[in-house]
């Protein structure tokens, strides 16, 4: 269990590594030589922040591209290490977790493919339909926030869903992404406390990230060395994957009670 | 004016914020200047020393609506207007006489009198046919066209009005009217033109017109053009990013609207007439070179007191009390740095709009004693300093533009470049590095938002060139705007305060009232510095690089040695700071004055090897085109790891959500 889920976080902090060097190597150019090197681009007053989008116009599109499309391969690929942690909330152990998880690849894929897929078209619809038209006064902003807030809510309870159908599907006698889906929807029906946990985890999880988010920010200001953040975002990404498991862990069991149950 | 799109990417921290001005100390968040209340308000509160006024309108006389150091005499020009708003059809119709006093050395055969409103009579005038400034200074075109007809313009019983009107040598624009005269008016002759017309207004485009029930009337009035000393007359059509350029001149406006409207307009109100459903307001201004006036049922009304007890009102979208507040603080705390700087605020009365959001495009521009503002309540409140950007802005034409009356059309940067550096040193001085954003742990000057945008203006040309030599919008924003700012700056850097201050004050004082041209301010400014100002006006650029740094081989136990080599590309030239620092932290500094050549090379010799060597490291030379070559390390940085680190977690935070 203990490998599976610093394995998923290695993934987690590897990908992220990956799909953020472009960007950093090319940001790098303003900065090569300044004697504090990239801690500038935090300075307060923001003149190196702003040359630095001054000296990068011409790259961005370029470097947007890459990057994108590099955290759509890495996003995809986490459906492997996500399918492990599943696993070994089932109670597989290392290999045999991975092995599990390779057995059901396609339908993980398709179920990471399907999450992808709906973020971008929730955030897409929901910057289309909830961009005010001005931003003046605080009535201004009723629209957008209910139309965030649903965008939201409507993502969220889908992706409970399809974790809900990532355990499903490794179950025996379920096949194919359909069916666990359809399986992963009776178990929350049947045991709507899953919402809560879920929940929970979720406000956890967040909070963790925007802490780590405003940690590296401030550690940057300062001048730390870009190390520390990189040991900053790793245990966020750690409590990240520490929370998945356990998620995972209790799907599983409650699906298993309610198996006995039936 | 200003750029509302571009511009007022600007920061607003809470209230609590005090002013000092020259004793006068205000403290907006107890506001016990501030009383809410409607035109028919109660007086004024003073602060301690400053010369309540009036709580009654006072009486019309030749001192009310003039400046307190008003020139000997009265101004050469006078217009008299009644002025009736017709709320439905949205328009004025006008009557009344402009007195003209030929001042010029050489007698006068005709007059010029801009009808700058026929601008938007249609898609073929000239603003309309130049797509230049399209998106610079608002949208394209209005969607109900308006313009001026004039109906009678008689002198001594004729009638000279033009059959046909339009531009000279542009039969498709009439906005620069020739009028021949009947007999040559001669040097100090006087004649009064008696005139009648009607001003239709279009739907709010490039700051006039109305929306809804509101209106914005400038540009309402056949104005004469300016007559210079030698017997010229300096007139244009309106040019999409032009312009004004007038005569001084003495104005008495009664303005007759539906009684439900709020009026606010250049100058003192002197008596308020109710008739049935209309009223009657009569304003004075004097010494002023434009009149413009609103008209609004949804105006709440905000008074204070500023400095010198000058009477402030901020005429804002009913329940925004908060907007009111904020820019009568700022217009009160700005008015005392631009008076610190540039002379006393003279006039009585200082009118403040903030049209309503459907009317945005009516923000952000200036006439003498009235300006309106824009920018967004809510984004003041999250740090975006825009209101007060857009204020501090337009109140600072007051100077640049209204005391010092340079001609827009062929030098607009004498008005909106030291306009926008006074801004950004008004604002960098009271918000420090949070001028133009402070939140999220992030701020922003707004210096660095005006050096990034000058540094594209490097290679495009003299800042001073007409308006319709700009090729497109951005070019006159960049150059006119942005550049002169920082040019500005970096002389104030550079050369100190009290030389740099010295300098903008003279030039202040020496054309107050007046007409000044580029070289009047280059004269204002001693050498060097007047030297690199005129070179920059005229289009050049500095770049300074720290070429190359190069440790060199030597004696055991001997000093480290190493061989630095400076550069300077560009017209300008400033003395320079080099810092040298050490691999034990040690800095060694030297002044290159770049006299030399435009490169510099000499060998450093320490106790330890050279770490860095950076040109400029207080950043004195903020139009430095690119600051990415100041500094030099031994050891040049790979890999940008802290934004690397910071990005990182902000990607894992957005793929909790994306890929969870």
């Amino acid at each position: 269990m203990t490998r599976v889920v610093f394995a998923a976080a290695a993934y987690r902090w590897l990908s992220m590594f990956i799909v953020t060097s472009p960007l950093a190597v090319a940001v790098a150019r303003p900065f090569r030589h300044h004697p504090r090197g990239d801690a500038a681009w935090f300075d307060a007053g923001g003149v190196w922040l702003l040359e630095t989008v001054r000296v990068m116009l011409p790259v961005a599109g370029g470097l947007g591209v890459v990057t994108l499309g590099l955290s759509l391969v890495f996003a995809l690929g986490w459906s492997i290490p996500l399918g492990a942690l599943v696993a070994a909330g089932r109670g597989a152990r290392g290999t045999q977790a991975y092995a599990d998880a390779v057995r059901c690849g396609p339908s993980l894929a398709v179920f990471q493919g399907a999450a992808i897929l709906a973020a971008s078209v929730l955030a897409v619809g929901a910057a289309a339909l909830g961009t005010p038209p001005r931003v003046y006064a605080a009535g201004d902003l009723v629209r957008p926030a209910l139309v965030l807030g649903l965008a939201g809510v409507g993502w969220w309870g889908l992706t409970v869903v399809l974790d809900a159908a990532r355990m499903r599907r490794f179950d025996d006698d379920v096949s194919g992404a359909l069916n666990a889906l359809y399986e992963g929807g009776v178990t929350l029906a049947r045991h709507p406390r899953l919402w809560v946990a879920a929940a929970g985890r979720t406000v956890i999880g967040l909070t963790s990230a925007v802490a780590a988010f405003a940690a590296t920010q401030a550690l940057a200001r300062v001048g730390a060395h870009g190390g520390v953040l990189a040991l900053v975002h790793a245990a966020s990404g750690l409590v990240y994957v520490t929370l998945r498991t356990s998620w995972f862990r209790r799907l599983a069991t409650v699906a298993a009670t309610s198996d006995r149950a039936g | 004016m200003t750029d509302p799109g571009g511009r007022r990417a600007f920061v607003e921290v809470a209230a609590g914020v005090v002013m000092a001005a020259g004793g006068l100390a205000v403290t907006m968040a107890a506001a016990p200047a501030i009383v809410a209340n409607s035109v028919s308000a109660a007086p004024l509160p003073a602060p301690p020393g400053a010369t309540p006024p009036s709580p009654r309108p006072p009486s019309p006389s030749s001192t009310v609506g003039a400046p307190h150091d008003a020139p000997e005499g009265r101004p050469a020009l006078a217009y008299r207007w009644s002025a009736r708003l017709d709320a439905e059809a949205h328009e004025i119709a006008g009557k009344g006489d402009i007195e003209w006093t030929n001042t010029s050395r050489r007698p006068q055969s005709e007059v010029y009198v801009h009808l700058y409103l026929n601008a938007f009579r249609d898609a073929r005038s000239a603003f309309m046919r130049s797509d230049a400034g399209a998106g610079f200074r608002g949208g394209g075109r209005p969607s109900r066209w308006g313009g001026i007809d004039v109906e009678t313009f008689h002198l001594d019983g004729h009638d000279l009005w033009p059959d046909v009107v339009h531009s000279p040598d542009d039969p498709d624009d009439a906005t620069d009217i020739r009028v021949a005269l009947p007999e040559p008016v001669a040097p100090g002759q006087s004649v009064t033109f008696e005139v009648a017309f009607t001003a239709r207004l279009p739907t709010v485009v490039a700051r006039v017109g109305y929306a809804g029930d509101f209106h914005l009337v400038a540009q309402w009035f056949p104005k004469l053009a300016r007559l210079e000393a030698d017997g010229t007359w300096r007139h244009f059509k309106f040019h999409r990013l032009g312009e004004f350029y007038a005569d001084f001149a003495a104005y008495d406006v009664a303005i007759d609207t539906p009684r439900s409207m709020t009026v606010g307009a250049t100058g003192q109100l002197v008596s308020r007439r109710e008739d049935g459903d209309r009223k009657t307001e009569r304003f004075v201004a004097a010494w002023v070179h434009d009149f413009a006036f609103t008209a609004w049922p949804g105006f709440e009304v905000h008074e204070a007191v500023g400095p010198h007890g000058v009477a402030m009102r901020a005429m804002v979208p009913r329940g925004e009390e908060a907007l009111a507040r904020l820019e009568l603080e700022e217009a009160s705390a700005a008015m005392a740095d631009y008076e610190r700087w540039y002379g006393r605020y003279p006039y009585p009365t200082l009118t403040i709009v903030h049209p309503p959001p459907a009317a945005r495009e009516a923000g952000g521009m200036e006439y003498p004693t009235f300006i309106t503002t824009g920018g967004s309540p809510l984004g003041a409140r999250w740090g975006v300093r825009s209101v007060r950007g857009v204020t501090a802005h337009e109140l600072a034409h007051q100077w640049f533009y209204g005391l010092l009356a340079s001609d827009e059309f062929r030098h607009p940067y004498l008005d909106e470049g030291l306009t926008t550096f006074a801004t950004a040193r008004s604002l960098a001085e009271r918000f420090g590095s949070g001028s133009g954003f402070e939140g999220l742990g992030w701020s922003v000057t707004q210096w660095a938002y005006l050096r990034a945008a000058s540094a594209r203006a490097w290679q495009i040309g003299a800042l001073d060139r007409a308006v319709d030599q700009f090729p497109t919008g951005g070019d006159y924003g960049v150059s006119v705007y942005a550049k002169t700012a920082v040019l500005l700056e970096t002389l104030r850097r550079v050369y100190g305060d009290p030389a740099f201050d010295g300098a903008l004050r003279r030039y202040a004082e020496r054309h107050r009232y007046g007409h000044p041209a580029p070289d009047d301010l280059v004269a204002a400014f001693p050498a060097p510095m007047g030297k690199q100002l005129a070179a920059g006006v005229a289009g050049g650029f500095v770049d300074y690089e720290v070429a190359g740094v190069t440790p060199l081989e030597g004696r055991e136990g001997a000093p480290h040695r190493t061989r630095v080599v400076l550069r300077r590309r560009g017209d300008l030239l400033f003395p320079v700071v080099v810092a040298i620092v050490d691999a034990d932290a040690r800095e060694t500094r030297r002044t290159w004055d770049a006299r030399g050549g435009r490169t510099e090379t000499f060998v450093h010799e320490g106790a330890a090897p050279v770490r860095t060597v950076t040109i400029d490291p207080e950043r004195r030379v903020l139009m430095d085109r690119d600051l990415t070559n100041n500094h030099r390390r031994v050891t040049p940085l790979r890999v940008a790891t802290r934004i690397q680190g910071w990005v990182g977690t902000a990607l894992a935070l957005a793929w909790t959500g994306w890929a969870p």
